[in-house]
C-alpha cells in the first residue's frame, strides 16, 4: 500500500539541527531503487537559495549502483567532479540532471559547505533530490507535490532539515543520514545542542517588514 | 334534385316498377358529413340527411343511400325505410370515427359506410342495388337525387365545396333549395344533424327556399366553436341572437343568454359595424352577417391570435333593457384558470384542433373570447400604464410566487397565466400600484398586442394601499457601493422633474452609491435624430440635479457612441455610462478608447489591466450591431483595483408573446444577446486568466432573466449573480404585464462573491408614477483597507525545489506571531523580480499578491505557508513579506 511517508530524519532535535560551524556537513544517501532496476530515467539535484541566503555548496560524490548513461546537464552553479558533482546557490537555477539505468540501491554522499554554516542571517538554501523517468513528465517514488524525494534545507548559523518523501518498492524508506563526525560527541549531547539550537533560530528569525 | 317527380314516374314506369302510392314528395339529400370522428370532430359518426322539400309524404321503402369516393365506381349502400311527410327530416347513421365526443341524435337508419371529410359522392337511389356507374351516376335513371362534394367526378352540376373534419355540406334553405347545381346549392358549414323528430321546415312554394331561407341559423356558441378559429369562418349566418353587453366607436359585443353546456365554446362575440352602431347595451338582437376572423396588430401582429366577429352584419333589434347575461366570474367562486401552463402544445395553436380549457390557460381564455367576465377582489400585480393595469383574482390568494409587496414574480416554465390584464372600456382603470385592491372588476375579454384584455365596463371598491418606495442602507467606509440603474431614455431636453425624481432616488433611495452603472442615457437633444451623440449636458444635468438634492459632485465615464449604430430610441443614441463619486473611488487615468476601438486587457507581471479606460469591448462585433457596446472601466477603491463592465444587451420587444398564436413563442430576441453574453464573458474571462483573483463587476440591463440561457454564459465563466442571493419573492428589477422579473443584474467574480451585499431598490417598476421603468440595484462590496501586521510577526524564507515538468519552483515560508493576531491573515509578498509570479496566490492584497490564511495566531504560534512560483527566466528570487489582517 503506497501512502505518503514523511520522514523528518532526526525525530530527534539533536538530528534536527546540527551546530557544525567548524566542520563540513556530510550525509550517507541510500536509496532502493529495486522497483526502478534496468529502466532508465534521470538522477536531478538542484541547490536553490533566495537572493538574500547565504552561499552554499553541495557536493554529491562516491555515488553507486546503477549506470550512468552519460550527457549529464549541468545549470547555473553547477559543475562535474570525479565521481560526482558540485553545485553551489549563487544563481536562480542550479541543478544537474544525469541520465541513469536504474539499479537495485543507488547510494552517495553529500558533503555541503559555505557561508551558512556561520552566516547569522538570510533565507535557506535547498538542496532537492529526484528521480525522473525516461521521459521527464513524471518523478518517481515521491509523494511530493515538488516530487523530491528528498529535501535538505540548509538555514543560517549551520543548521540544516532533511526531509524525505520517498518510498520504495518493498515499502522502505531512501535513508539519508548524517555521517558520523570525528570526534563524535556523545548522543546525550548532541541532543542538548540541537534543542539550544532550535530555541536559538527562533529568537533569531528576522522580523517581517513593516 | 335532379329532375322532376314526373321524371322519375316516368323512369320508373319505364323500369317497369309501380309507381310508388306517395311518390308526389320530392326528397333530396339535405346534408353530408364524413369528418365524423375525425381529429377535431366533435360528432363521433358520418351522416347522411334526407330531406322532403315537396308537399306530399313519401316512402322510401326499398331504397337507399349509396357512396362511392371522389373518382371511385364502387357503390356501397344503407337500406331505407319507412316515410318523409313534407317538411322532414331523414338521418342515416354512417361509420363511427375513434375522435368525436358527441353521438349523432337518433338515426332513422344505420349504416357503415365511411365517407371522406372532404371529398366523395352520395346518391339517394329508389331502389337497393348498387349503382355501378363512375362519372356519370347523376344521370342514372334510379337515382333520385346526387350530390358530389369537393373534387368528386360526378355532381348535379358542379360538385359542392369541398367540407371537412368539423364542416359538413347543407344544402341551403335548411334543405329546400334545388336548382340541380350542387356548387350552388350546398355550401359548407357546421354540422346540424336533424332527424324525423327535428323541426319541420315548410319549403314555400317556388322551392326556392324554406321558413329559414339563406344563410344557416347559428347560434354564439356555433360561431365560436370549441377551437381558435371559428367552425363557421367564411360563412354566412343569420339570426344569431344576443344581448348587447358593450358599445364600441366601431361595433359592439353580444353575448347568448341562453349559454350551452360546453365550458369550451364561448357566448360571447364581437359584431363589428364599422361605424358606430345603432343599438343600446340591453338590447336584444338578431344578427345577420358573415363570420370573420381578426387578427390584431397589422402586418406587425402575424403572431397574434384572432378573434372571431360577424362582420357586414344586418341587426335587427328584439327588444331593448333586458338584464344583462350574467358575469362569468374567473376565480374561486367560478372558473379557475391553468396557473402554470399557458400551451403544452408546440405549433401553430389555430391548426392544433379542439380547446383543453382546463390544461391550457390560452384556450381557457379562448373560451372566455367576447364574453362578459367578472373578477372578484382583484388585487394589483401591474400598475397602471396607459390606461392599463394587471390584476390577480381573488386577491391573489391562491397564486404562487407572490411578492412581499403584492406582486408576483415569474419562475422558469411559470410566466403566472392567472393574470388578468384590465383595459379601459367604458370607465377607466384608475392609477393604481402594485398591490392596490378593488372590490370587482367586470368587462368584456377581448384580445389586442398579443394579450386577452378585459374591457372594463365596471370598476369598484379602488383601495390605495399605500406602496411605498423602498430606501436602502447607506454603505460604510470600508464597503464600495455598485449600483445599476437603467435611467429610461434620459436626456437633458427631458423635463426638471424627471432628473429631480431620479437625482431624488439616487441621494434619498440608494444612499449616494459610490460608483453608478447607468444605461439609456441619451444624447444632449434626445430622440431628435441631429447627427449629435454628445451626451455631456444630459450628464451635467443629472450631476447638477444630484448635488443640488444634497448628493455628491460625481464624475461620469462613457464613450460617445456612434449615431445612429447602438439601437435603442431612434436619435436617441443610448450609451452606458459609470457615475463616480471621486471622494471615495478613483478612476484609474489612462486614455480611453473610441467608439469604435476595442478594449484589450494587458498582462503586467500577473496583474490584469485595461488597454484604455474606459473602452469598449469589440464594438465592431457584428453581434452588437444596433445593439449597444459594452463599456469596461478600471476603478481603484481601499487601493483594490476593480474592473466593471456596464452592459444593456438586446432588448426582448421583438419575442412573440406568450399568449400569441404559436406555442412556445419564439424568442427571436435571444441568439443576439447570448451572443452579447459571450463576448462579455469571454472578456471577463481574459481578465481572470491573467489572475483568477480579479475583481471584476459585470452590470447592468441584460434583458433577460437569472435562469436564462444569456445569464447562464456569465454564470460559466465563475461570475456570480448577486440577484440569485435573494429569496426568490424579492427576484425582480422590473414589472412587465404583470409579472414581476428580473432584467437588471449585478455580477461579480469570485473574489468579491463573498464580500457583497445586494439589494433591489422598489422605487418604479411597481408604481403608476414612475421615473424610470426600471428598479436601481445596489450591491455593497466589503473592500477594507488591509491592515499592515507585518512587525508583529517574524519570518523565515526556505530554498526552492523546482520541478522540471511543471515548471514551478516550490518553497515555503514560516511565520511566527510576535503578538496575539487575529485572523484571517494574508500574507504578501513584495519586490518579486520582474517577470515572476506566485503562482499560489489566493488574492490580491495592497496590490500584492498574497495567499490567504484563516484562523487566528496565539504569541510565538507559528505557521508554515508553502509558496510556489513561476520563474520563466530562472531570476535570482528573492521578496520581502508582509502581513495584512483587517480582510
Amino acid at each position: 500500500m503506497r501512502r505518503l511517508q514523511r520522514l523528518l530524519v532526526g525525530l530527534m532535535a539533536g538530528l534536527l539541527f546540527t551546530l557544525n560551524a567548524h566542520a563540513s556537513l556530510v550525509y550517507n544517501v541510500k536509496i532502493n531503487t529495486s522497483s526502478l532496476s534496468g529502466s532508465e530515467g534521470y538522477l536531478d539535484m538542484g541547490l536553490i537559495g533566495l537572493a538574500d541566503s547565504p552561499l552554499a555548496k553541495a557536493t554529491l560524490s562516491g555515488i553507486q549502483g546503477g549506470t550512468a548513461l552519460g550527457g549529464d546537464l549541468l545549470d547555473g552553479d553547477g559543475t562535474a567532479v570525479p565521481g560526482g558533482w558540485q553545485l553551489g546557490n549563487t544563481t536562480g537555477f542550479n541543478a544537474v540532471l544525469a541520465a541513469w539505468q536504474f539499479g537495485q540501491e543507488l547510494a552517495f554522499q553529500l558533503t555541503f559547505s559555505g557561508d551558512w554554516e556561520s552566516a547569522v542571517s538570510g533565507s535557506g538554501t535547498t538542496l532537492a533530490f529526484k528521480l525522473w523517468n525516461d521521459a521527464l513528465d513524471a518523478t518517481l517514488l515521491s509523494d511530493d507535490a515538488s516530487g523530491d524525494l528528498f529535501r535538505i534545507d540548509l538555514w543560517p548559523q549551520g543548521l540544516s532539515t532533511v526531509s524525505v518523501f520517498g518510498i520504495d518498492g518493498a515499502g522502505n524508506f531512501a535513508t539519508v543520514q548524517q555521517a558520523a563526525a570525528v570526534p563524535e560527541p556523545a548522543s546525550l549531547v548532541l541532543l542538548l545542542t540541537g534543542l539550544v539550537a532550535l530555541a536559538l533560530l527562533r529568537q533569531q528569525r528576522r522580523q517581517a517588514h513593516r | 334534385m335532379k329532375k322532376s317527380m314526373m321524371a322519375v314516374a316516368v323512369g320508373l314506369a319505364m323500369a317497369g316498377w309501380a309507381l310508388p302510392a306517395l311518390a308526389a314528395g320530392q326528397v333530396v339529400i339535405s346534408q353530408v358529413y364524413g369528418g365524423g370522428g375525425n381529429s377535431g370532430a366533435t360528432l363521433r359518426n358520418d351522416f347522411i340527411e334526407l330531406f322532403n322539400r315537396g308537399d306530399t309524404a313519401v316512402s322510401l321503402d326499398g331504397w337507399s343511400v349509396q357512396y362511392a369516393s371522389a373518382s371511385g365506381s364502387s357503390w356501397q349502400k344503407t337500406a331505407l325505410s319507412g316515410s318523409l311527410q313534407p317538411g322532414q327530416y331523414y338521418l342515416v347513421q354512417q361509420a363511427v370515427g375513434a375522435g368525436g365526443s358527441q353521438n349523432l341524435p337518433t338515426p332513422d337508419a344505420i349504416g357503415t359506410l365511411t365517407l371522406s371529410a372532404t371529398a366523395g359522392k352520395v346518391a339517394l337511389v329508389g331502389n337497393n342495388t348498387l349503382l355501378a356507374c363512375g362519372s356519370s351516376c347523376a344521370l342514372t335513371a334510379s337515382v333520385i337525387d346526387f350530390v358530389g362534394f369537393g373534387s368528386a367526378n360526378n355532381a348535379e352540376g358542379a360538385s359542392a365545396p369541398a367540407p371537412s373534419n368539423t364542416l359538413a355540406v347543407l344544402r341551403a334553405g335548411s334543405g329546400c333549395k334545388d336548382s340541380n347545381n350542387n356548387s350552388i346549392d350546398f355550401s359548407t358549414g357546421f354540422p346540424v344533424p336533424r332527424n324525423s323528430a327535428s323541426t319541420f321546415t315548410v319549403c314555400d312554394t317556388s322551392g326556392g327556399g324554406g321558413t329559414n331561407p339563406g344563410p344557416q341559423l347559428a347560434r354564439i356558441h356555433d360561431i365560436q366553436g370549441n377551437a381558435h378559429v371559428s367552425p363557421l369562418k367564411g360563412s354566412a349566418v343569420s339570426k344569431v341572437p344576443g344581448i348587447v353587453t358593450v358599445l364600441m366607436g366601431n361595433g359592439f359585443f353580444m353575448q347568448d343568454p341562453h349559454p350551452d353546456s360546453d365550458p369550451a365554446t364561448s357566448e360571447g362575440i364581437f359584431v363589428y359595424t364599422a361605424a358606430a352602431p345603432a343599438v343600446q347595451v340591453g338590447d336584444a338582437v338578431e344578427v345577420s352577417g358573415l363570420v370573420s376572423e381578426y387578427r390584431p396588430g397589422g402586418s406587425g401582429g402575424a403572431a397574434n391570435l384572432s378573434t372571431t366577429e360577424i362582420t357586414a352584419p344586418s341587426v335587427a333589434v328584439i327588444s331593448s333593457g333586458n338584464a344583462l347575461p350574467p358575469a362569468v366570474v374567473i376565480g374561486q367562486s367560478g372558473r379557475m384558470p391553468p396557473t402554470g401552463t399557458i400551451y403544452a402544445g408546440s405549433g401553430d395553436v389555430e391548426t392544433l384542433g379542439a380547446l383543453n380549457v382546463t390544461a391550457n390557460a390560452l384556450d381557457f381564455y379562448e373560451s372566455l373570447e367576447g364574453m362578459r367576465i367578472e373578477i372578484d377582489a382583484p388585487v394589483t400585480v401591474g400598475p397602471t400604464s396607459g390606461d392599463e393595469l394587471v390584476v390577480l383574482p381573488d386577491g391573489g390568494s391562491w397564486s404562487t410566487n407572490r411578492t412581499g409587496r403584492g406582486g408576483v414574480v415569474i419562475a422558469a416554465g411559470d410566466y403566472n397565466p392567472e393574470r388578468v390584464v384590465i383595459s379601459r372600456g367604458t370607465v377607466t382603470p384608475p392609477p393604481a400600484n402594485v398591490g392596490d385592491t378593488f372590490g370587482r372588476i367586470v368587462g368584456v375579454l377581448d384580445y389586442a398586442s398579443g394579450s386577452y384584455k378585459l374591457m372594463a365596463t365596471e370598476i369598484s371598491g379602488f383601495v390605495d394601499q399605500g406602496l411605498q418606495p423602498e430606501t436602502t442602507r447607506a454603505q460604510v467606509a470600508s464597503e464600495l457601493a455598485v449600483a445599476s440603474f437603467n435611467l429610461e431614455n434620459l436626456a437633458a431636453t427631458d423635463a426638471q422633474s424627471k432628473f429631480d425624481g431620479l437625482a431624488q432616488q439616487i441621494v434619498k433611495r440608494l444612499n449616494t452609491p459610490d460608483l453608478i452603472g447607468v444605461m439609456e442615457v441619451q444624447d444632449n437633444d434626445g430622440a431628435a435624430s441631429s447627427g449629435n451623440v454628445d451626451a455631456s449636458q444630459t450628464i451635467a444635468k443629472l450631476v447638477q440635479t444630484i448635488q443640488q438634492q444634497g448628493g455628491p459632485q460625481y464624475l461620469f465615464v462613457s464613450i460617445d457612441p456612434q449615431d445612429g449604430q447602438d439601437g435603442g430610441e431612434p436619435g436617441g443614441n443610448i450609451r452606458q455610462g459609470f457615475l463616480y463619486n471621486p471622494a471615495r473611488v478613483s478612476f484609474v487615468g489612462k486614455a480611453g478608447g473610441s467608439a469604435t476601438n476595442p478594449v484589450s486587457v494587458l498582462n503586467n507581471a500577473g496583474v490584469p489591466a485595461l488597454s484604455f479606460n474606459p473602452g469598449r469591448i469589440d464594438p465592431t462585433n457584428t453581434v452588437f450591431a444596433n445593439s449597444r457596446k459594452p463599456l469596461a472601466a478600471e476603478f481603484s477603491f481601499n487601493g483594490q483595483r476593480l474592473f466593471l463592465i456596464a452592459n444593456h444587451l438586446n432588448a426582448k420587444s421583438t419575442d412573440q408573446p406568450l399568449f400569441g398564436r404559436f406555442q412556445p413563442p419564439l424568442l427571436s430576441t435571444e441568439p443576439k444577446r447570448i451572443q452579447q453574453a459571450e463576448v462579455v464573458a469571454g472578456f471577463v474571462s481574459t481578465l481572470l486568466a491573467v489572475d483568477p483573483q480579479t475583481k471584476v463587476v459585470v452590470l447592468g440591463d441584460m434583458n433577460d432573466y437569472e435562469f436564462s440561457a444569456t445569464l447562464d454564459r456569465f454564470k460559466n465563466v465563475g461570475l456570480s449573480d448577486l440577484v440569485e442571493t435573494l429569496p426568490k419573492s424579492e427576484r425582480y428589477t422590473y414589472v412587465y404585464g404583470g409579472n414581476s422579473q428580473v432584467l437588471d443584474h449585478i455580477l461579480v467574480s469570485q473574489s468579491l462573491a463573498g464580500k457583497a451585499e445586494y439589494d433591489v431598490v422598489h422605487v418604479n417598476s411597481e408604481f403608476a408614477n414612475q421615473n424610470s421603468d426600471h428598479e436601481p440595484e445596489v450591491a455593497r462590496l466589503s473592500l477594507p483597507l488591509p491592515v499592515n501586521l507585518s512587525s508583529g510577526f517574524s519570518w523565515q524564507a526556505s530554498g526552492l525545489s523546482y520541478n522540471r515538468a511543471s515548471g514551478l519552483y516550490q518553497g515555503n515560508i514560516t511565520l511566527t506571531a510576535k503578538i496575539a493576531a487575529t485572523g484571517p491573515f494574508a500574507l504578501a509578498l513584495g519586490t518579486l523580480p520582474s517577470g515572476v509570479t506566485l503562482a499560489n496566490a489566493t488574492a490580491t492584497v495592497a496590490g500584492l499578491p498574497a495567499i490567504k490564511l484563516p484562523g487566528s495566531l496565539a504569541v510565538g504560534e507559528s505557521v508554515t505557508v508553502p509558496v510556489q512560483f513561476k520563474n520563466p527566466t530562472a531570476a535570482k528570487l528573492g521578496y520581502s513579506v508582509y502581513v495584512y489582517g483587517g480582510l
